[in-house]
C-alpha cells in the first residue's frame, strides 16, 4: 500500500506518520502543490490524503485532485480541510474525491477512514476485517466471534470497527462520540457512550473476545493481551 | 409614479389651463374681428341709405317706418343728433323657433333739414356658425397634436429609457455571491453612461469586499485550525506512549478537550461571520416540523440518556423558502438547547399550530429555573450557568439565520417551562 499525504503544516504531517507508522503503508509526503505533483507523476498510489489549503500559489488541494484524475489514478482521495464548507465537499466529491475531513479532526478517525477506503478499493464485496478471532463481513455488518456468529446492533457494529481500525492504540472519548455521532452536537457528557461501550463489551464477553481496556477514563484501548 | 407618468401629469397641470386660456383669447378675438366685419357692412348699409334719402327725397314719406325688420327709419321727434350707436341684441325668430344674436346700428340722419332715426340690424346667425366652425377646427387640432406628440413621446421614452431598464434589471439580480461580475451594457446618452460607470465601481468595490472578507473567514479558519490539529495530532500520538501516569492521562484530556471547545468556538464565530456576509447562496422549500423530528431521531441517544420523554403534536406543516444547509443548522442548535437545558426524566414538547396568516412551531422543555433575562437570551455568549460544554453562540447563529429569512423567533419562561417560539 503507497500512501501520498500532502499537507503544508509539517507539524501535522509528522504526527500523522507518527499514528500511521505501526501500518505497513509506504507514505510519502509533500508541502507543496509542485512536490505532490511530482510525487504522483512518479508513482502510483493507492490513496492520497490531501489538504485544501496548501498556501501555495502555483495551485490547491483541488488542482492535486485534478492532476490525480488526468493521470487516470485510481487512487481513493481523502480531503482534508480546515472550512466545514458543504460547497467544498460537493466540489470535491464532484472531482472525484472519496472522502471529505474537518479540521480538526482525531488521527484515529483519519486511519479509519483510509483504512475503509483501501480496504473498499481492494476487496469488491467481499470486504472483511478479522482481528484476534474476530471476523467482521463489513457489507452485511455480520460478526463472528471466534467462528460463531453474533448479532450486534448497527451503532455496536460500528464502534467495534472503529475500535479494530484503531486497534494497539488509546483512542479517547471525543474521538469515539465523534466517530459515531455528527460532529455538530456536543453535549459534554459521555455517559450515552458509557452505556454503548457496556453493551458492545457484554456481546464481546459472550464470543470471549473482549479485548478492551479501558484508559484512565480517557479513552479506551483496542488490544490482544 | 413613473416619470413618464410624472411627466405627462405636470404636462397636463400646465398645459390644460394654457389651452383653455389660449382658446379663451381665440374665441373674443374671433368674436371681435366679425363683429367689425358686421359693424362695418352696416355702416356702408347707412351710407347707402343715407345717399338714396339725398336722391329720392320725395318718396322718402312713403316708403318711411317699416321697410323691413331690418331697416326702420323713422322721422326724428326732435332734432338731437345721435351718432353711430352699435349694439348686439337677441331677436326671437319665430320660423327658427329660437333667439337669435343680432348686431344693430342706430342714428340720427338730417337730410335736407329733416331729421330721421335710423336703426339698421344684420343677423350673427351666419358669421357665429363660421366662428364655431374655426374654433372647432382649432380644438380639433390642438387635441390631435397633442396626442400625437404624446405618442410620439411615449415611444421615444421607450427606447430612450431602455438602457436605465436594462441597468436597473441587471443589478435587482446582482449578489456579490455570483462568480461572475456585473456587466453592464453601453450607452450613448452621457446620463446614462455616467449612471453605468458609477454603478459598476460600486458593484466592484462590493464583489472586492465581499470577495476579501470570504478569503478573510478562509483564512482564519486555516489558520486557527490547523494548529489545532497539530495540537489534537500530537496528543493522541502521546497518549501511545507507555510510561504515561493517570495526572498525565488527565492533563492530557484538558488540553484535548480546551482545544476541542476552542475549535467550535471558532468555526461557530466564523459561522455568524459569514451569516452577517451574506455568503449562503441558494434555497429550496423546508419543512420545519419534519426536520425537528428528524433531529430529534439524530440524538436519541443523548434523550435515551437523560429519559427524556418526546411529545410531538401538528395540524398540518411548516414550509419555509430558505437555505436548507441553515436550516439544519437553526434546527440543530435549537434541539441540542432544549436537550442540554432538559432536566433527567424531564419531557420536551414539540407543537406546531397552523393559522390561516400564521404557522407557529413551540419546541418546550423543562429545565431549571433561570434568572437569565429572556430579552438577552440570544445575545453572543449569554449562557446559562453550569453549562461548560456550550459555547453561548448557538442562540445567536439561530436569531441570525432567523432575521435573514424574515421568521420570528422568541424565548420566554414560565416557571421550569423554557419555550422557544418560531413564528412565520
Amino acid at each position: 500500500m503507497r500512501l501520498l499525504l500532502v499537507e503544508d503544516e509539517t507539524k501535522l504531517l509528522r504526527s500523522i506518520l507518527e499514528y500511521l507508522k505501526d501500518e505497513d503503508y509506504i507514505i510519502d509526503t509533500a508541502h507543496t502543490y509542485h512536490d505532490a505533483v511530482d510525487q504522483i507523476t512518479l508513482h502510483t498510489y493507492d490513496c492520497v490524503v490531501v489538504d485544501l489549503m496548501l498556501g501555495d500559489p502555483m495551485g490547491d488541494g483541488f488542482d492535486i485532485i485534478k492532476t490525480l484524475k488526468l493521470y487516470k489514478s485510481e487512487c481513493g482521495i481523502i480531503i482534508i480541510s480546515a472550512k466545514n464548507s458543504l460547497e467544498d465537499k460537493v466540489t470535491g466529491l464532484e472531482i472525484g474525491s472519496d472522502d471529505y475531513l474537518t479540521k480538526p479532526f482525531h488521527l484515529a478517525e483519519l486511519k479509519a477512514r483510509i483504512r475503509s477506503l483501501l480496504r473498499r478499493r481492494m476487496h469488491h464485496g467481499f470486504d472483511h476485517v478479522e482481528y484476534g478471532g474476530i471476523k467482521l463481513i463489513v457489507d452485511k455488518k455480520e460478526v463472528f466471534l471466534n467462528g460463531e456468529r453474533h448479532n450486534f446492533s448497527s451503532m455496536q457494529f460500528d464502534l467495534l470497527m472503529f475500535f479494530i481500525a484503531n486497534k494497539e492504540k488509546v483512542v479517547t472519548k471525543t474521538s469515539i462520540a465523534d466517530h459515531l455521532w455528527p460532529d455538530e452536537y456536543s453535549y459534554g457528557s459521555y455517559d450515552f457512550l458509557y452505556t454503548h461501550i457496556k453493551n458492545l463489551r457484554k456481546k464481546l464477553q459472550a464470543g470471549q473476545c473482549d479485548y478492551l481496556e479501558n484508559i484512565y477514563g480517557v479513552g479506551y484501548k483496542f488490544e490482544v493481551k | 409614479m413613473k416619470l413618464l407618468t410624472r411627466h405627462y401629469k405636470l404636462y397636463l397641470y400646465i398645459a390644460l389651463p394654457l389651452f383653455v386660456i389660449v382658446a379663451i383669447g381665440y374665441y373674443f378675438f374671433l368674436l371681435r374681428i366679425i363683429t367689425n366685419k358686421a359693424d362695418e357692412s352696416l355702416k356702408e348699409d347707412k351710407a347707402y341709405i343715407v345717399s338714396q334719402l339725398y336722391n329720392t327725397d320725395k318718396i322718402l314719406d312713403q316708403y318711411l317706418l317699416d321697410m323691413s325688420d331690418d331697416y326702420i327709419l323713422k322721422k326724428a321727434k326732435d332734432e338731437t343728433i345721435i351718432k353711430d350707436q352699435f349694439s348686439t341684441l337677441m331677436i326671437y325668430d319665430p320660423t327658427e323657433d329660437e333667439e337669435e344674436p343680432y348686431r344693430q346700428l342706430f342714428c340720427t340722419i338730417s337730410v335736407q333739414d329733416k331729421h330721421y332715426e335710423l336703426t339698421l340690424r344684420k343677423s350673427m346667425v351666419e358669421y357665429n356658425a363660421i366662428m364655431y366652425s374655426i374654433l372647432l377646427l382649432g380644438t380639433v387640432f390642438s387635441i390631435m397634436l397633442a396626442a400625437g406628440f404624446t405618442i410620439l413621446n411615449r415611444v421615444l421614452t421607450k427606447s430612450l429609457w431602455s438602457p436605465f431598464y436594462k441597468t436597473i434589471d441587471l443589478l435587482s439580480s446582482y449578489t456579490p455571491e455570483v462568480k461572475q461580475r456585473l456587466h453592464l451594457p453601453k450607452s450613448q446618452i452621457e446620463e446614462f453612461e455616467l449612471l453605468n460607470t458609477t454603478v459598476a465601481k460600486m458593484s466592484e468595490k462590493i464583489h472586492n469586499d465581499f470577495g476579501k472578507q470570504k478569503k478573510f473567514i478562509d483564512h482564519v479558519s486555516h489558520e486557527v485550525q490547523t494548529p489545532l490539529s497539530v495540537i489534537n495530532a500530537n496528543i493522541e500520538n502521546i497518549l501511545q506512549s507507555k510510561n504515561l501516569t493517570t495526572e498525565d492521562f488527565q492533563f492530557l484530556e484538558n488540553i484535548s478537550e480546551s482545544s476541542t471547545k476552542l475549535s467550535k468556538v471558532i468555526r461557530s464565530l466564523l459561522l455568524l461571520s459569514r451569516l452577517e456576509n451574506d455568503q449562503f447562496e441558494g434555497s429550496e422549500q423546508v419543512e420545519f416540523y419534519g426536520l425537528f423530528k428528524k433531529h430529534f431521531d439524530k440524538n436519541h441517544d443523548y434523550l435515551e440518556n437523560k429519559s427524556i420523554q418526546l411529545n410531538f403534536e401538528s395540524k398540518g406543516s411548516f414550509w419555509h423558502q430558505m437555505n436548507p444547509m441553515l436550516a439544519d443548522i437553526l434546527v440543530s442548535n435549537l434541539v441540542q438547547n432544549a436537550i442540554r437545558h432538559s432536566t433527567h426524566n424531564g419531557r420536551i414538547w414539540l407543537t406546531l399550530i397552523v393559522d390561516s396568516d400564521k404557522s407557529v412551531l413551540e419546541l418546550s422543555n423543562m429545565g431549571k429555573s433561570t434568572f437569565t433575562d429572556p430579552k438577552s437570551m440570544f445575545e453572543i455568549f449569554k449562557k446559562g450557568s453550569n453549562q461548560p460544554e456550550s459555547t453561548g453562540i448557538g442562540l445567536s447563529i439561530v436569531k441570525e439565520i432567523c432575521n435573514k429569512y424574515s421568521l420570528d423567533i422568541t424565548y420566554e419562561v414560565e416557571g421550569l417551562m423554557h419555550k422557544f417560539r418560531l413564528e412565520k
